[in-house]
C-alpha cells in the first residue's frame, strides 16, 4: 500500500478544487501528523489546482499529491491554449533563473501591481508556489492538437 | 451609511462590513478561481463609504484559507482601508491565526511591511471565545 498519495482524472470544478484542497488537508494531517507547514503544503497544491483550471482548455485534469522521502510532489496535467501553455513555460523558466531575493522581489512587484489578467489570473501563483518550495519547479508542454497542448507541471516541496 | 453584508460560501469569504457598529470582518476561505470580480465591489464600497467614517476602524480578518489572487485582492483592500487613516479615521487591522500557521504570519508580516501599516495576529482562540461571547 502507498501511503501519502492521492490521485484525481477528471474534471476540475469550483467544488471538486474546493474539495480535493479539503481531502488534502485531512490527509496531510492524518499522514504527517501536526506540523506547521501543512498549511503551506496544501497551499502549493491549491496554487496549482487554481491555474489548472483558470487555463485549463477541458477542465479534464490529472493530478498527484505523493509523498516521496522527505519532499511532497505535486503533478499536475492539464489541456491548455497555446498561449497558456507557452507562457507557462516561460514563466517557469524565468522563475527558475532568479535567486530566492528575486523571486521574492517578484513577487512584491506582481502584488502591488494591481492587475489581473483577462482569465482572472494575479501573475502570483508560480511565483507563490517558488517561495513555498524554494526548489526547482518542472514544467513541460506537448503539443495535441494545433492549437492545444498538454500542460505537466510538477513541484517538489521539501518537508521541514 | 449602509452597511455591506455577504455570506461566506465555499469559496468566497463573508464580509460583515457595518459603519454603525464599526464591525469589519472577512471571514471563512478565499479561494474563488476569480478574486477580482468577488473583490471588487467590496474595494468600491469602501472607497465610498470610508471616507465618512469618524474614529477608530477595526478590521478583522478570519481566514483559514486564501489563494494569490485573493492576496492581490486583500492587498487593494488593506491599501484602500490604509487611506482612511489619512482622512481622519486610526485603523487597527487584526488577523487571527493558529499558533503553528507559519504561512499566514509570514504573509501578514509581508503586506505589513509593504503597506508600512500595522497589523496584529491574535490566536484563533480568541477568535473562538469572541466568537461564542
Amino acid at each position: 500500500m502507498t501511503k501519502n498519495l492521492v490521485q484525481y482524472a477528471g474534471q476540475l470544478s469550483s467544488e471538486v478544487r474546493i474539495q480535493l484542497l479539503d481531502l488534502l488537508k485531512a490527509v496531510s494531517l492524518a499522514n504527517l501528523g501536526e506540523r506547521n507547514d501543512l498549511k503551506r503544503l496544501c497551499g502549493i497544491a491549491l496554487e496549482l489546482l487554481d491555474n489548472a483550471q483558470r487555463y485549463g482548455n477541458s477542465r479534464d485534469v490529472s493530478f498527484e499529491w505523493r509523498i516521496e522521502g522527505q519532499s511532497l510532489v505535486i503533478t499536475i496535467k492539464n489541456h491548455a491554449a497555446r498561449v497558456d501553455a507557452e507562457r507557462l513555460m516561460k514563466t517557469v523558466e524565468s522563475i527558475n533563473a532568479m535567486s530566492a531575493e528575486q523571486v521574492t522581489a517578484a513577487f512584491r512587484a506582481q502584488l502591488t501591481n494591481e492587475q489581473f489578467g483577462e482569465k482572472g489570473g494575479a501573475g502570483l501563483g508560480i511565483l507563490q508556489i517558488a517561495k513555498r518550495t524554494g526548489g526547482q519547479l518542472n514544467a513541460h508542454i506537448e503539443q495535441v492538437s494545433s492549437e492545444e497542448f498538454l500542460c505537466t507541471s510538477r513541484v517538489a516541496a521539501p518537508l521541514r | 451609511m449602509n452597511a455591506l453584508i455577504l455570506p461566506p460560501t465555499r469559496s468566497t469569504p463573508g464580509v460583515w462590513f457595518e459603519p454603525a457598529t464599526g464591525r469589519f470582518e472577512l471571514t471563512g476561505n478565499s479561494i474563488p478561481e476569480n478574486a477580482n470580480e468577488f473583490y471588487q465591489p467590496v474595494i468600491e464600497w469602501l472607497a465610498n463609504n470610508l471616507a465618512d467614517m469618524k474614529g477608530e476602524l477595526v478590521m478583522d480578518f478570519h481566514l483559514s484559507y486564501f489563494n494569490s489572487t485573493s492576496l492581490k485582492a486583500i492587498y487593494q483592500l488593506l491599501k484602500q482601508i490604509k487611506a482612511a487613516c489619512t482622512m481622519g479615521s486610526t485603523i487597527r487591522v487584526r488577523w487571527y491565526a493558529e499558533d503553528d500557521d507559519e504561512l499566514l504570519i509570514e504573509t501578514v508580516a509581508m503586506l505589513s511591511d509593504m503597506l508600512d501599516l500595522p497589523m496584529e495576529i491574535l490566536p484563533a482562540e480568541d477568535d473562538k471565545v469572541k466568537a461564542v461571547s
